[in-house]
């Protein structure tokens, strides 16, 4: 594997987590300010829970490893993917660390053991809606992949055998991307309008 | 008596005066409270700023760390 192409995933995976670092930071001291301009002094130094916190970044990081597969794919044809075997190694890295990044912030939503003590009631109401987002993303990416591949391979009749390996990767990412999307938007919701 | 916060869950309004009932209890903290009521110091923030209607059982654990009945903590209002 060509050592450049590691040393730029490396920067850029670091280049990517000083960005999200800064981002939620920023987020955080926007979301302080909210609650200093309602004058609720108790709320002064209110944080994030810890799964909103979690999920936001997990939303950057699979964006940025969602950046980085479609910068590795771009120029590339589907068929590439078989037949030049850096191109699929690096992919299928790429893909591997985004998912690991995920399940390493995401693993405390799976309530287990003395993960199950930072919820509470609150934020089991914001699990439980964040299903439906995660079935809505899986179906608009099907709407998208059955249009696009109907559309685009019409002439041909058929098509690539890489494809289902690729909708499956995207379904994959799907589920976890919009289950983060969820929680988000989950309690942005609950804290403006209440449940 | 005072009521602070305010829930308003579709067109019901249920208020609540969990501050005012923290500060009688010795200034109890928001932490304290939610280490109390077996939930997080969000979501006491949420209740008290009128952004979260906690469920039958939350509502009986914070009346209970008060000494005082559900309604004496919570208040519906017809709307």
């Amino acid at each position: 594997m060509n050592v450049w192409l590691i040393v730029t995933l490396s920067l850029g995976f670091v280049v990517s987590a000083l960005g999200i670092y800064l981002a939620v930071r920023t987020l955080q001291k926007m979301r302080t300010g909210q609650f200093n301009s309602e004058g609720d002094g108790a709320a002064d130094d209110v944080s994030m829970a810890i799964i909103q916190k979690r999920s936001l970044w997990n939303i950057l990081s699979m964006f940025i490893g969602i950046c980085i597969m479609t910068w590795l794919f771009w120029g590339h044809s589907v068929s590439d993917f078989f037949q030049n075997t850096s191109l699929r190694i690096s992919l299928t890295s790429a893909l591997t660390l985004t998912l690991l990044v995920n399940l390493f912030l995401m693993l405390p939503t799976s309530k287990r053991g003395s993960w199950s003590k930072m919820f509470d009631e609150r934020d089991e109401l914001v699990l439980q809606r964040a299903g439906a987002y995660q079935i809505s993303g899986i179906l608009l990416l099907s709407v998208v992949w059955t249009f696009g591949l109907t559309e685009y391979y019409w002439d041909a009749g058929s098509i690539p055998i890489a494809i289902p390996y690729i909708m499956f990767w995207s379904n994959l990412l799907m589920v976890f991307f919009s289950r983060s999307i969820g929680i988000v938007y989950g309690y942005w919701w609950i804290d403006r309008y209440g449940n | 008596m005072a009521i602070g916060g305010l829930i308003a869950m579709g067109t019901d309004i249920i208020l609540n005066n969990i501050r005012k009932c923290r500060f009688e209890k010795n200034e109890m903290t928001q932490q304290e409270l939610a280490d109390a009521a077996g939930c997080t110091r969000q979501t006491i923030v949420a209740l008290e700023a009128g952004r979260y209607t906690p469920s039958l059982g939350l509502g009986f654990r914070i009346a209970r760390i008060f000494d005082k009945g559900l309604e004496d903590i919570f208040e519906y209002r017809e709307p």
